[in-house]
């Protein structure tokens, strides 16, 4: 499970616990990023916490934005665990997620699916009308991107098996990579079977005051743009 | 003298020495931008000489000329910029990135896990991307 983390510390330990009572009884890793807080997260106060699942804690000594703290995440995952039946599980760290939506998803993948990924109008979600309105406005952008056309976008609960995790990217940096890793994902496997599966995002003032904001739209596109245009040639990774 | 050739002189040669004190006469391209700045300030004074030279190469008048060549150079220049300021971007996002998973902590539990055949080996160079 890949969590980026940036200002929701507050939230983190709740969040963590209750992925933990759901993934007893499985083998579970989650790759916390700490993307540059102020103060940064605590290991030693997370490690304390008898989870479920071994906890891993990378920090980004600056925050980078969300698609590169799940890049970070992706890379060291699937480096550190040569398991091919692998899941990558992406999961947001403000408790907007439920357990239960992020085991759904995994059974999409286990039941065959190249990818999950989640869709709030299917399940028991609450997003106010300008949120509705600028979803489906995405949506319809996504489909320009990538040819498919997806009920729900930028939704941050998906999964996806090791083989489509291992030749996908997460990027740009920022909010962009959710229609991103989409383009990559679509353009790396065009044939991938990619599932959407009902989950539930319950919206409250400070999700919403925390979340991406609605006028954030216009940024996605012009960083989406900004990435295809400016984007250098592959360089020699510094990544041990 | 006009008024706006004045105003235009007096911008040019402000921005120049404010740039020249901010960087204390260090740098070598401010060289190169006084000598741009200089030639701006003549075609500023003297119209007429960027007209003669507009016309010998076909063009209408000065103004027409100084103009397509701003709008060219500052374009590249822009478009330059941004390419420079994705690609340090990216180099910074590979440092970071590289830093976090050579410093990368995990849990106990993890270890625990581990032992029992199922969690994430321990950081090893040679077995990362």
């Amino acid at each position: 499970v890949l969590i980026p983390c940036y200002g929701d510390g507050d939230a983190l330990p709740l969040v963590l616990e209750q992925l933990s009572t759901k993934l007893q009884g499985r083998v579970a890793h989650v790759f916390l990023v700490d993307d540059g807080n102020a103060p940064a997260l605590d290991f030693v106060r997370l490690a304390r916490i008898p989870f479920s699942f071994s906890l891993t804690l990378l920090s980004h000594g600056v925050n980078l934005g969300q698609g590169a703290a799940l890049e970070t995440a992706r890379q060291h995952a699937l480096a550190t665990i040569p398991d091919p039946e692998l899941i990558v599980v992406t999961y947001d760290a403000d408790g907007q997620h439920l357990p239960d939506d992020a085991l759904a998803l995994i059974a999409a993948v286990e039941a065959g699916a190249d990818a999950a990924i989640g869709n709030r109008f299917l399940g028991r979600s609450n997003p106010p009308l300008l949120r509705r309105v600028l979803l489906q406005a995405a949506r319809g952008f996504e489909f320009l991107l990538t040819g498919r056309l997806f009920g729900d976008a930028h939704n941050g609960l998906r999964a996806f098996s090791r083989k489509t995790a291992d030749c996908m990217v997460i990027a740009p940096a920022r909010m962009a990579h959710a229609t991103g890793m989409m383009i990559s994902l679509c353009r790396m496997r065009p044939r991938a079977i990619i599932v959407e599966v009902p989950v539930s995002i319950p919206y409250s003032a400070r999700s919403l005051a925390k979340g991406q904001r609605s006028s954030a739209a216009m940024l996605v596109i012009v960083d989406l743009l900004v990435h295809a245009l400016f984007r250098p040639r592959p360089s020699r990774s510094l990544g041990p | 003298v006009s008024l706006a050739t004045l105003g235009l002189l007096t911008l040019v040669a402000a921005l120049f020495a404010y740039d020249v004190v901010s960087n204390r006469g260090m740098r070598r391209d401010l060289w190169l931008q006084g000598l741009v700045f200089a030639a701006g300030a003549v075609f500023i004074a003297m119209p007429e000489w960027s007209t003669r030279i507009a016309n010998r190469v076909g063009i209408g008048r000065g103004a027409d000329l100084i103009l397509y060549l701003a709008t060219i150079w500052l374009t590249r220049e822009s478009l330059q910029a941004r390419r420079e300021a994705q690609s340090t971007r990216l180099r910074l996002e590979e440092l970071t990135r590289a830093f976090a998973r050579a410093s990368a902590q995990t849990t106990a539990s993890g270890r625990a896990q581990k032992e029992a055949g199922g969690g994430p080996p321990d950081l090893d160079p040679s077995a990362h991307e």
